[in-house]
């Protein structure tokens, strides 16, 4: 595949390996994702599924000593970073690719002020800027007032956190900002605040967003484009109007109708039966075959390149049922 | 933070007092009679230590005896040595300088040296270097330290004759101004090493334990995620987070230093507390012995305090649990 621009995260059939008490877990297998300039790419899976290890990679975050890439690229930017030392990726890190994390609290030093901790991106990035502006610029930014900048973490609500962590990302000038599980930890208020804001700021800096959730509803609201994982593989992509609405793997199909809490003949909530599977024992062929109410022979063999999921809009599918015209299942009835 | 410092001292007050009049209950537990030991096995005249005992007040009874001895204590008169012919205080703040000059150097080079280590090898955990530190400090966690001390000896005093064997000053000259204070560093070297060690490796330990669990914080990630430098994020994230456990080492150790040198004091004959401390036992010394215990009980709490206070200064949380303007 040729380097195309505008593409400011590329990630191209990606296999990483964890090693785990002498045996090998399967994060991601062939996993693709690309991420154009000042698009906002949502990325939703469950558990498990690869997201923070997708998330991850592309920072060059993953643990050395236990993690592998197998096989696969990273592009950042146009540059090939998969294997890029430590020293190497410090040069990628915040600029032009700026995370923030899950759980606020944890991922803020204890015992440094914010004040500092969102000066250390300004002076790692623009240290032409004069430092106690730009923190103020910053604040104002995430819409936290100044006295913020003197105050511990834990003297801060969730929400302040959150936010006094996305300045620390701003604080990079980043082209790209991962946001793994932002809302997670907060309330649903505070959820709902801190996506509006992630929204605002996107706009208004012009920056691309990969924003990784296992809520289907939060991506959707606020990405163009959705890729679904399951078990370390990208399995479908497309317009976010696309995927939502018409759904095209039968994984997706069960995903959204346990997030919309339909209830089944039975007046139960609708689940995917089985379990998610074991990483470090996964067959081959596609992942899902297992919970998969119409998988077909060939399901067990591989996993196909990719079909079109013919929904009208650019949407693709990693799925045999996709391969033959004239569908073979019912989307809406399926689970 | 005031309110912080005056809860610690005001718990510290009634563990003194209890330390007191529990060391002073144990000793008279202690087989031995110091009049005894004052007059020697020689046949003496009837009366006579009846006589002595009676002047020491060692005829009254046990509770009499802890009142008098809290009395004296409230107006700093921690009693007279028998053995030493001279008052406790006095004699005992004397030896302290002595054990002080030795110990402080030692516990402030181990702690330095214990987090540089640690610093170093945790980042490359299990490489050969983390496995050197690591077996390193355990030996110098396990070797005896008067084993140590008496192969220092054999080997720079004895052998190669570089350094002195035993003693603070030389006995042979009387030197004075920079020449004395040469002196006593040159006396320090032995015994100074034998007791850093140890202490690297009781730091080192620890440091190494908790520069590893810091580092797995996820704070680190997002130190890294910024596009810090790995030696950065260890010397601004990660060390500020690991001090706290190798606090608590360090103050544990200071507080015990007043007599944890017995050994080394002893291997060196250097004029110490320790020093002090063995003497006394041999002498039935009984004052001498309640103001070591006394002197080692304060400085133990207040090291604790010391201990406590440091954890506010490294621990923005434990500040704030005293309430915001404390």
């Amino acid at each position: 595949m040729a380097v195309q621009p505008g593409n400011i995260l590329e990630i191209d059939a990606l296999s990483v390996t964890y090693r785990v008490r002498g045996k090998t877990v399967r994060a991601m297998n062939a996993a693709s994702l690309t991420v154009r300039d000042g698009e906002a790419v949502g990325l939703v899976g469950e558990s498990g599924s690869g997201k923070s290890t997708l998330a991850r990679v592309s920072l060059g975050l993953i643990p050395r000593k236990i993690a592998r890439i197998e096989s696969g690229r990273i592009l950042i930017a146009g540059r090939d970073a998969t294997r890029f030392s430590e020293t190497e990726w410090e040069s990628l890190r915040g600029d032009p690719v700026a995370m923030v994390f899950q759980d606020p609290l944890t991922y803020l030093n204890p015992v440094m002020r914010v004040g500092p901790q969102i000066a250390e991106s300004v002076r790692r990035h623009t240290p032409e800027l004069p430092l106690d502006q730009r923190v103020e610029e910053l604040l104002e930014l995430v819409k936290l007032p100044s006295v913020v900048t003197r105050a511990y973490p834990h003297e801060l609500s969730g929400g302040m956190r959150q936010r006094a962590l996305l300045a620390v990302a701003l604080g990079c000038r980043p082209r790209l900002l991962i946001a793994d599980e932002p809302t997670t930890a907060l309330d649903v208020t505070t959820q709902a605040e801190i996506l509006a804001l992630l929204k605002d700021l996107r706009r208004r800096l012009g920056m691309a967003m990969l924003l990784i959730s296992h809520d289907l509803g939060i991506v959707a609201s606020a990405c163009e484009r959705i890729y679904v994982m399951y078990a370390g593989h990208t399995i479908e992509w497309g317009g976010a109007g696309a995927v939502f609405q018409t759904p095209a793997h039968p994984y997706t199909v069960g995903l959204l109708r346990a997030a919309h809490a339909v209830r089944n003949a039975e007046g139960r909530f609708a689940t995917i039966a089985g379990d998610p599977p074991n990483l470090a024992e996964l067959p081959p062929g596609c992942p899902f075959v297992p919970r998969c109410s119409h998988a077909l022979a060939e399901c067990s063999r591989d996993m196909p390149e990719r079909f079109d999921a013919r929904s009208g809009d650019p949407h693709s599918v990693r799925c045999w049922l996709y391969e033959k015209p004239g569908l073979g299942f019912d989307r809406a009835g399926t689970g | 933070m005031r309110a912080y410092l005056l809860a610690r001292l005001g718990w510290a007050v009634p563990i003194v007092i209890a330390i007191l009049i529990i060391n002073f209950l144990i000793i008279h537990l202690v087989p031995g009679d110091p009049i005894q030991a004052l007059v020697g096995d020689f046949p003496t005249p009837p009366g006579y230590a009846e006589q002595i005992r009676k002047e020491y007040g060692l005829d009254q009874p046990l509770l009499t005896q802890l009142w008098l001895y809290l009395v004296n204590l409230a107006g700093g008169n921690l009693g007279f040595s028998f053995a030493n012919r001279q008052p406790v205080l006095p004699l005992i703040l004397d030896r302290a300088r002595f054990t002080l000059l030795l110990m402080l150097p030692a516990l402030t080079c181990a702690a330095v040296l214990g987090v540089v280590l640690a610093l170093a090898a945790a980042p490359r955990a299990g490489s050969l270097y983390d496995s050197s530190v690591t077996a390193i400090s355990l030996i110098g966690f396990s070797v005896p330290i008067f084993w140590l001390g008496q192969i220092l000896i054999i080997a720079f005093a004895i052998k190669l004759r570089w350094l002195p064997a035993q003693g603070m000053i030389s006995l042979r000259e009387t030197l004075t101004g920079w020449a004395a204070v040469a002196d006593v560093l040159w006396h320090l070297v032995l015994p100074g090493f034998s007791v850093t060690i140890y202490y690297i490796a009781v730091v080192a330990r620890v440091a190494r334990a908790s520069v590893l669990d810091a580092l797995s914080q996820d704070f680190v990630l997002t130190a890294k995620a910024k596009g810090l430098s790995g030696r950065y994020v260890l010397w601004r994230h990660v060390l500020p987070n690991a001090l706290i456990p190798v606090a608590t080492v360090i103050g544990y150790n200071f507080g015990y230093s007043l007599t944890g040198a017995i050994l080394v004091e002893t291997v060196f004959a250097w004029p110490g507390i320790g020093n002090l401390f063995i003497a006394s036992i041999g002498n039935r010394d009984y004052p001498v012995l309640q103001g070591i215990f006394l002197l080692t009980a304060v400085a133990v709490v207040l090291a604790n305090v010391v201990t406590d206070m440091l954890y506010a200064v490294l621990d923005p949380r434990v500040r704030g649990s005293y309430g915001k303007n404390a």
